[in-house]
C-alpha cells in the first residue's frame, strides 16, 4: 500500500515537472533547426502597401556560432499581417516572433502604416515588446547588410545602439512598449535611433549609428547627430553618463564628461499662455575633466541648447520635448495639450565635485 | 492538524498563506487587463473586506460542526440539499475558473501549439489527487510555496526599478469614469477575486466553527491573508503602473506578464516570463484543488462518510471542467 502510493507520488511529481517542460505537445514538437528565429523586422513602403522584410536565424545541429546562418525575407501587403502571411510561400519553416530584438522603420512608412507597425507589434502576436525600434531611410536594404560583429544583424545592430548610448549619454526611450506607451498617451513626439549606410573600403554598405530621428505624429521629422542627440537627451531629462561634444561661440569644443544628469521643467501660465524654464544640473568626472571650466561649459550649453530647441520646434512644429507634460506649474494654473508655449529659457548649472 | 482540525486559537501561517496565494492568483494574471486605476483597486479592497465576515458567518452557519443539520427538523431535507448542491456548484466553477485560466495562459503564452487536452489533462489529473488528500497536504504545499512566490516578487519588483517612469504617476493616477469598465467581465480583477475568495473560506470554515475562539481566529486568519495578500497585489500592481501607462495595460492580456518581460539583461534569451509561469503554476493549481477539496469535504459532509462517492464525484466534476473547457 505504502509502496502503491510513493509511485503514486512520484508519478504526480513527474507530471508537474512536465508542465514546466515547455514541450509543445505530441504533434506540435519542434527542433529549433524545425523553425525560423525572427530576429529583426523591417518594415518600408511600397506604393500602397507595405513590404515587410524579416531577418531570419538558420540553426543546424551542433554548429558553432560562427556557423549561425541568416536569411533575409520579404513580403508585401496591405496590412503587417498580410505582407507577413506572403511569404509563407517562400519560407518552409514556422516563423517565431519571440526573439526578434529589433523593429526597423523605413523612412518612407506613412503615419497610417507606422501605426500599423505598432499595432502589429504586441505580446499577442508573439512579439518581444521590449525589442528596438530604430529608424533608417530604407529597412530592407539596412538589414541586407553584413553585421560587423556577431553572425545576426539585428542583434548587432542593438548592441552598437547600446554602446553608442552608453559612450555619449544617450537615454533611448525605444523599445517597442516605450513608444506605445507614449503614443497611448497622447505624447506628440517620440524619437528613435536613426542608422545610415555607408560605403566600406571593400565596396560593401556598412551601417552606422548616426543620432536619432524624431517621429512627430508618426512621420519622420528632423535628424539629430549625436551632440544634438545628447542634448534632446538632457533637455528631456533621460540623459545618464556619458561624454559628448558642444561648441562655443567662438568655435571653441569642450567636451565634457558627465557623471549624473538631473533635468526640471518649472513654468508660469500668465494669459493662457505657458512661458517654461528647463533647468539643468550636470556632474562632471573629476578625473577626465582637468582643468575645464564649468562655468563655460553651462554658457555653451544654455547657448547650444537655446539654438536647439529653436532649431527643433520649427522642425517638429510640436512639443518635442513633452514639456507641456513635463511642466510644473505654479498656482497660476494648470496646462493642457492646447495650452499655448510662450517663452523658453534655458539654465545649466555644472559641478565638479 | 488532521483533516482541517484546527487546534490553535491563535494566526495559522498555513491558511493564511492559502489566502495568500488564492489572491494572488486571482489577480496576479489579470491586473490591470482591460484598465485598472486605484478606484478599482480600492473597490476590491472594499469588496475583499465586506465580503470576507459575511461569507464566514454564512459558510459558519452552513458547514460548522452542527451545521446546516441542526435544522433538519426545521429545514426540508430537499432545501438542505438545494444548499450544499448550490455551494458545490460553486466550487467547481471556481475550479473551472482557476485550470481554465492557467491552460488558457500556458497555451498561449508557453506551449501555443500544443492541443487544449494536453495542456489540461495533467494539470487536471494534479489538482483532483491534491484534492483528494488531507486538507494538511494542501496547507502545507500553500506554505512551502508562498516563500518562492515572495521572493519572485520581491526579484522582479527590484529589477524593474531601472525601467519605472516616475513622471507617468500623475498621468496613471488621473480620474476617468471609463475605469469602472474594469469592474465588469470574467477577467476584472474585482470579479475574480470576489468570484473565488470564498471558496477557500469553506476551507477555513470547515472544523473550525466549533467554537467562539476558533471563530475568532479564522477571522483573523482571513483578514491577514487578505491584507498580506492587498500588499502583494499593490506591490505588482505598481510594477505595471510605473512601467506602463493606464492605456498601455488596457491593451495588454497579460500586463503583468508583459511588464516581467521588459525586464532583460540582453536583448533576447534572459527574460523572466517563467518565473511568473512558476507563480501563476502553483497559485493555480493550490486554488483548483482547493476548489475541488471543497466538493470532496461537501459530499462528505452530506454523505456522512467518505467511501467510493467521493472519488467518483472528483472524477465527475474533473470531467465536467475538462468537457466545458473544451467546448467553449
Amino acid at each position: 500500500m505504502k509502496k502503491r502510493k510513493m509511485i503514486i507520488s512520484a508519478a504526480m511529481i513527474v507530471l508537474s515537472l512536465l508542465q514546466f517542460s515547455g514541450c509543445r505537445g505530441i504533434y506540435g514538437y519542434r527542433e529549433p533547426e524545425q523553425q525560423y528565429f525572427v530576429s529583426a523586422m523591417g518594415f518600408d513602403r511600397a506604393g500602397d502597401l507595405i513590404e515587410v522584410s524579416l531577418e531570419v536565424i538558420i540553426f543546424s545541429v551542433g554548429e558553432a556560432e560562427s556557423k549561425i546562418e541568416t536569411r533575409l525575407f520579404s513580403g508585401r501587403g496591405e496590412t503587417v499581417r498580410e505582407a507577413v502571411s506572403s511569404l509563407s510561400g517562400e519560407v518552409s519553416k514556422k516563423l517565431l516572433f519571440s526573439h526578434c530584438a529589433l523593429i526597423v522603420l523605413g523612412e518612407t512608412l506613412s503615419p497610417g502604416q507606422c501605426d500599423a507597425v505598432f499595432s502589429f507589434c504586441t505580446p499577442e502576436n508573439g512579439i518581444n515588446i521590449s525589442a528596438a525600434v530604430i529608424s533608417t531611410p530604407n529597412a530592407n536594404s539596412l538589414l541586407k547588410a553584413p553585421s560587423v560583429s556577431t553572425p545576426v544583424t539585428g542583434y548587432d545592430i542593438t548592441g552598437v545602439i547600446k554602446q553608442k548610448s552608453r559612450d555619449w549619454g544617450i537615454g533611448l526611450m525605444n523599445r517597442i512598449y516605450q513608444i506605445g506607451d507614449e503614443r497611448m498617451r497622447g505624447g506628440s513626439c517620440y524619437s528613435v535611433p536613426f542608422f545610415v549606410l555607408a560605403r566600406g573600403d571593400n565596396g560593401e554598405d556598412i551601417y552606422s549609428f548616426f543620432g536619432t530621428r524624431i517621429y512627430s505624429g508618426d512621420m519622420p521629422t528632423i535628424i539629430l547627430d549625436l551632440s544634438d542627440s545628447a542634448l534632446y537627451s538632457l533637455i528631456c531629462g533621460t540623459y545618464g553618463s556619458g561624454t559628448f561634444f558642444v561648441r562655443t561661440d567662438g568655435g571653441e569644443v569642450l567636451q565634457p564628461t558627465v557623471l549624473s544628469a538631473k533635468t526640471g521643467v518649472r513654468g508660469n501660465v500668465e494669459e493662457g499662455v505657458l512661458n517654461i524654464k528647463i533647468i539643468t544640473n550636470l556632474q562632471l568626472d573629476e578625473r577626465r575633466n582637468i582643468g575645464v571650466d564649468p562655468a563655460r561649459v553651462a554658457r555653451a550649453l544654455e547657448d547650444n541648447t537655446l539654438k536647439f530647441i529653436e532649431k527643433t520646434h520649427t522642425g517638429c512644429g510640436r512639443d518635442p520635448f513633452d514639456l507641456r507634460t513635463r511642466v510644473r506649474t505654479d498656482a497660476q494654473g494648470g496646462t493642457d495639450e492646447n495650452t499655448e508655449i510662450g517663452s523658453i529659457t534655458v539654465e545649466f548649472s555644472v559641478d565638479i565635485p | 492538524m488532521e483533516n482541517g482540525e484546527y487546534k490553535s486559537s491563535g494566526l495559522s501561517p498555513h491558511r493564511i498563506s492559502l489566502i495568500i496565494l488564492f489572491i494572488l492568483e486571482s489577480v496576479i494574471i489579470k491586473i490591470g487587463s482591460g484598465g485598472f486605476s486605484l478606484i478599482t483597486f480600492a473597490g476590491w479592497v472594499l469588496v475583499c473586506t465586506v465580503s470576507i465576515p459575511v461569507v464566514l458567518i454564512i459558510f459558519f452557519f452552513i458547514y460548522g460542526k452542527e451545521g446546516i443539520e441542526q435544522f433538519g427538523g426545521i429545514l426540508p431535507q430537499t432545501f438542505i440539499t438545494a444548499i450544499y448542491a448550490a455551494t458545490g456548484v460553486y466550487a467547481l466553477f471556481c475550479a473551472y475558473l482557476s485550470i481554465s485560466g492557467f491552460c488558457t495562459f500556458a497555451r498561449i503564452i508557453m506551449i501555443p501549439e500544443a492541443p487544449a487536452i494536453w495542456v489540461m489533462l495533467p494539470f487536471l489529473f494534479l489538482c483532483i489527487w491534491l484534492a483528494s488528500k488531507p486538507t494538511t497536504v494542501l496547507l502545507k504545499i500553500a506554505l512551502t510555496s508562498l516563500p518562492f512566490i515572495l521572493l519572485i516578487i520581491a526579484v522582479l519588483f527590484f529589477a524593474s526599478i531601472p525601467l519605472f517612469r516616475y513622471e507617468a504617476i500623475p498621468l496613471t493616477l488621473r480620474f476617468e469614469p471609463d475605469i469602472f469598465g474594469a469592474w465588469k467581465g470574467a477577467d476584472s480583477p474585482v470579479f475574480r477575486t470576489f468570484t473565488s475568495l470564498p471558496a477557500v473560506l469553506i476551507l477555513l470554515a470547515e472544523g473550525e466553527g466549533k467554537n467562539r475562539t476558533s471563530r475568532r481566529s479564522a477571522v483573523k486568519n482571513s483578514v491577514a491573508g487578505t491584507l498580506i495578500g492587498a500588499a502583494l497585489f499593490t506591490l505588482c500592481m505598481v510594477q505595471v503602473l510605473l512601467l506602463f501607462s493606464d492605456r498601455y495595460i488596457a491593451n495588454l492580456s497579460h500586463p503583468y506578464l508583459s511588464a516581467v518581460s521588459v525586464i532583460s539583461a540582453d536583448e533576447v534569451f534572459l527574460r523572466a516570463d517563467g518565473l511568473v509561469y512558476l507563480m501563476f503554476f502553483l497559485c493555480s493549481l493550490i486554488r483548483g484543488a482547493a476548489s475541488f477539496m471543497c466538493i470532496a469535504r461537501l459530499c462528505e459532509k452530506y454523505r456522512g462518510s467518505k467511501g467510493k462517492t467521493v472519488p467518483v464525484i472528483l472524477s465527475l466534476a474533473g470531467a465536467a471542467v475538462l468537457i466545458y473547457y473544451l467546448i467553449s
